[in-house]
């Protein structure tokens, strides 16, 4: 299943997306913390992009992929030209260390792939592997 | 769509037992609510905290941090805290993510 959404990261759409995310996975059969874990992740990107976007409309384009086997998340993040891509705010950087954190304890994999230019924008992925649970259930 | 419809919590008191009831979802849009709810019950010095986690069906990691800091603050206080009812796959994240994980205690006996 893929799906590619553009949206603005208010807090409706926030939520609408994480569950929207978390029932793909559902239908691709993801077991309950599987589903539970994409969701929270997903959650905490899309507030990280809320943080980092400069003008505060958080415009997010976020592309999926998923399969029986793994979940994989890409979205753009807006070019903030600074270094290291925080606002400034020491509340707000602390805020995005702990979601990223948060993030890199869930996901099996998370990359930020850094922006080609100045003005471009970097791309965060995320990859969970699916089906470990329903190995260690003794599912096939 | 206010916070309040997504998150409601309050505290009962129970002698010297403060008891956090937390309904909804806790996210970055509705933890500071939790936060207030978690100041509110130390304000009388109970000797215990309970946090009712039976109805709360998601957090993320703005949660996360504001439990991690009161937990921090019972243990600076001498207060003892536990978590109560959490679902299964919230307790599991808790286990994930937190250093040190919040006792579970049983819900019907949160003076014991």
């Amino acid at each position: 299943m893929r799906l590619t959404l553009d949206f603005v990261a208010d807090p409706a759409n926030v939520r609408t997306v994480r569950k929207l995310l978390a029932a793909a996975a559902r239908i691709e059969g993801a077991t309950d913390f599987e589903t539970f874990v994409i969701e929270v992740a997903v959650g905490e990107v899309l507030v990280r992009e809320r943080l980092l976007a400069k003008d505060r409309t958080g415009a997010v384009s976020l592309s999926a992929e998923l399969s029986r086997r793994r979940c994989v998340v890409s979205v753009r993040e807006p070019d903030t030209g600074r270094q290291g891509g925080t606002p400034g705010n020491d509340q707000a950087e602390e805020r995005l260390r702990w979601g990223l954190y948060i993030i890199a304890q869930l996901m099996d994999e998370v990359e930020i792939r850094p922006s080609a230019g100045k003005g471009q924008t970097s791309i965060l992925r995320l990859v969970k592997q699916l089906g470990k649970d329903r190995l260690a259930n003794g599912e096939r | 769509m206010d916070s309040a419809t997504w998150l409601t919590c309050w505290v009962d008191r129970r002698e010297t037992v403060a008891v956090v009831r937390v309904r909804g979802e806790i996210d970055a849009f509705t933890s500071d609510d939790l936060e207030r709810c978690l100041a509110a019950a130390l304000a009388d010095s109970p000797d215990q905290v309970l946090i009712d986690f039976s109805e709360v069906t998601f957090i993320d990691g703005s949660g996360l941090r504001h439990l991690d800091r009161f937990q921090q603050e019972c243990r600076d206080r001498g207060i003892a805290l536990s978590l109560a009812g959490p679902a299964p796959c919230i307790q599991r994240l808790l286990e994930s993510v937190m250093d040190r994980v919040l006792p579970v205690r049983d819900l019907s006996c949160p003076g014991s």
